[in-house]
Order: C-alpha cells, then structure tokens, then sequence
C-alpha cells in the first residue's frame, strides 16, 4: 500500500542503483501499483473523474468498474431461433443469439445477467381447449447456463399451442425473461440461454402425430454484466 | 489532498541525505492519501488501477431458490418458499457517495385453475422494502410503487379458463433521500389471489441487488 522508499544515512555514499531503485519503486506505483488502501476514503469523485466507456466488437462496453457484453435480437421471422422436436429433443441446446463469452481477471468477480425473449411452439396436434397451458403438454424449457452449469432458478417453460379455431393457439406465446447474479473466476466465461424442447408425447390430438413440434424464439436480449474487481 | 514537496539539490552545494530523504518521505506519506487533487479529468481509468484495486460496495446481495410455493391466500402476503422468506438484502445506501440500489426480481407464477369456478380470478404479485434488520412477515413492509403485475386468468368459456401461466419480472432502482430508508434495506416478493377457491404457486425466484455509485 503505497511506496515504502528507504531513506539515506549521512555519510554513505548514494549510488546510481541505489537511486534507480527508488525511482523504479515510484514508476511501478504510479503504473498500475495504486490499490484500494491509497485512496482518500472520503468521497471525492465525481463523473468528470471517470474515464469514458470504451464500446468495442463484439457488443462489449469496457468500463472503470464493470464490462457488459450485450445481444439484441430484433422480431421478424427471419431473426428467429428455431428448434425442433425431431433435433435434440429432450437435450438443452443453446438459443442463437441469447449467449456470451467474456474474459475477467480475478477470482469471484460478480456477474450479473439479465435476458428476455418471446417464444413459442407451434405445429402439434393438440385441439381441445382443456390441453391449453396443460401442464401434460409442457413443449420447451429454457434455463441460464453459466460455465456449462444450469442455474435451475432461472428455469422457464412454455406449453404447446392448442387449436387452429379462434386465437387459443396465441394463449400459449410467451414473453420470458430471468435475471441472474452470482460469480465468475477469472479467465474466459460462457454464460448462454439454452432451450430444451421435450420429447413430444403423440396421443394428445385427434391423430397419432407429435403434441407439439417446434419451438420458436423470435425478439430477444441478453446483458452480461461483470463487476470488476 | 495528496501533494508531493520536492526539495531541490543544487548546484554547488552538498547534497544532504536529509535534503534527498525529504523527497523520498514526502512519497512515503503522500502516496497513500490519493484524493481529486491527484486526478485530472477521466483520469480515473480501469487499466491504471492495479488488479482487485476497484470492490464492489456492500450492495451485493442476491436471493435464488429453485423451489415452488402453493399458495391460497386473499390478502397479499410476503412469499415463503419452505420456511425461507423470499427476501433478499440487507443493503445500505451510501448517500455521501450518491449510491443508488438497483434491485432486479424474477419467478414463475401459475394458477391452478380448473372449471368455470375459478374464472376472472387474478393472482398480484408486488415487491416490497423494509429497514428492518431481521426482517419477517411480520416486519413492516413498504410498497415499491409500480412493481405490481396482475396475472389473469379469463374465463373464455366452458372449461377454459386460460391464461394461468406467467412470468414475473421487475427491475427499479432505488434510491435514498426524503422520507426512505437507507440502511439495512430487504426486499421482499409479495402475492395474493383475488378470490377464494382457486391456489396458485409461485416457483423459480431470483432477486438480486447492487449499488452504484453515481
């Protein structure tokens, strides 16, 4: 905690080396040797104090304190993440676009995720009103992965749309969203929204098809906040 | 206010050691009393401070619990999941450091409805704050305006009574000032159901919080 420089005796002589010594202990100082316990501990900073963020590719802003890696997906059909029933079926697969991988630099640096999106299933057979949001028709599960770790808290589910009368089919279209926080060690870090569309069950509908088929996730975000130690 | 004093040697005169200590105490005293004095505008820069230089301030809490709660109450209630509240903090807002809180919370709800009964029933689900140091249901409880999210469950006809699935999320900040509380802050997940005869659950809760300073 600051510089602790030796003080000289009368009558010694002062070397070069001795000198250099002292001003390589304050050059290491000022560059990047200041910690914590250097700071006035009053407050004394304000916003003009602190540097700019730096806004870098692929969508990371570097702050002082905190660097967030951010994905916005806009709606529209063609920005869509699909998922089959026939492909990975009962297997958590990643959402395209829902995911990042950043890099910290210290042990337990706090992280803080936020993500929502709209998802939906579509393409089964199932017609009777009573299966709407049954809970035997359970089509997709999303949970938040960090590190390949699912953070089951943040589990989310969306059931199989009913029906082609009316608008009961949209019943089952739902805006999700989970928030997060924990911590992170230091090195590369993935933290990824993962879908799992579960393994249909065929004797729902009318006919001997699958209850529910495939899982869409259209409009989506996700923040990635680390705070930096 | 940190300032070196430098004490010149000059020419012709004999260099005392106490003339070259009087510089190199002046390091020793001022380098660990860095305050505004020292730092120009946007000085302050993550790659200029050495690693773990920069903490998190206390407002670092979050509550997760991957548990599911039936619940049947008519008046809202703070939410307990087993025998644990659904409350996250303590937090304490520094207002000389223009700290404010940002609280986020996130959870499923879901109403167990069947049969025309249970139509046009409606399940509330709000946060709430206190200062209290332990706190408890019994604790009292301040509304965080605006937080409230309804969850309907229409009744579109015979035996349908959809939707009765949901998902709660809020993010606020909070700051002190006026007549809030600054110290010992918890948040706390609330909910009722709007009439008798229906049970809802509320599973999958994360809440957390943080403070920054401004």
């Amino acid at each position: 905690m600051g510089v602790s420089l030796s003080t000289f005796s009368d009558g010694t002589a002062i070397s070069a080396s001795d000198l250099r010594a002292r001003v390589g202990t304050i050059e290491d100082f000022v560059n990047e040797g200041i910690v914590q316990g250097d700071y006035d501990s009053t407050a004394w900073t304000d916003t003009n104090h602190f540097y700019g963020p730096d806004f870098l590719y692929p969508n990371r802003m570097r702050f002082i304190s905190s660097d967030i890696s951010w994905r916005r997906t806009p709606g529209g059909h063609r920005n869509r993440s699909f998922h089959h029933h026939y492909s990975h079926a009962g297997a958590y697969v990643p959402v395209t676009g829902l995911g990042a991988t950043f890099r910290v630099d210290a042990d337990s640096t706090p992280l803080i995720v936020t993500a929502s999106f709209y998802a939906w299933e579509i393409g089964g057979d199932l017609n009777a009103a009573a299966d709407i949001e049954n809970a035997s028709y359970e089509a997709a599960n999303f949970q938040l992965f960090v590190n390949g770790t699912a953070e089951t808290e943040t589990h989310r589910a969306i059931f199989a749309s009913v029906g082609t009368a009316g608008l009961y089919y949209l019943v089952g279209r739902k805006q999700l969203a989970m928030v997060w926080a924990g911590t992170v060690n230091k090195g590369v870090n993935h933290v990824q929204v993962k879908v799992k569309v579960n393994t249909p069950s065929t004797g729902g509908g009318a006919g001997s098809d699958p209850d529910w088929k495939h899982v869409y996730v259209e409009a989506r975000s996700i923040n990635v906040e680390a705070l930096l130690r | 206010m940190a300032h070196l004093t430098f004490t010149e040697l000059l020419e012709n005169s004999v260099a005392a050691a106490a003339d070259v200590n009087s510089t190199l105490t002046s390091w020793n005293t001022q380098s660990t009393d860095i305050d505004a004095s020292n730092v120009r505008d946007e000085g302050l820069d993550g790659r200029s401070v050495a690693s773990r230089a920069i903490t998190p301030s206390d407002g670092f809490a979050q509550f997760s619990d991957a548990g599911s709660v039936t619940l049947t109450n008519t008046s809202p209630a703070l939410v307990a999941i087993g025998a644990t509240n659904v409350i996250c903090g303590p937090f304490n807002i520094n207002e000389s450091d223009k700290e404010q809180l940002v609280v986020r919370c996130s959870c499923k709800v879901r109403i167990n409805a069947t049969g025309s009964g249970a139509a046009n029933k409606s399940v509330t689900v709000y946060m709430a704050y206190t200062d209290d140091a332990s706190p408890t249901s019994g604790s009292t409880w301040n509304v965080i305006a605006r937080s409230d999210r309804d969850f309907l469950l229409n009744n579109y006809g015979a035996g349908i009574d959809p939707p009765k699935r949901g998902v709660y999320t809020v993010s606020f900040l909070f700051s002190g000032g006026g007549s809030l509380s600054t110290a010992n802050l918890h948040f706390g997940l609330f909910s009722s159901i709007s009439g008798s005869g229906v049970n809802y659950y509320i599973a999958d809760v994360h809440i957390h919080g943080v403070t920054y300073a401004r």
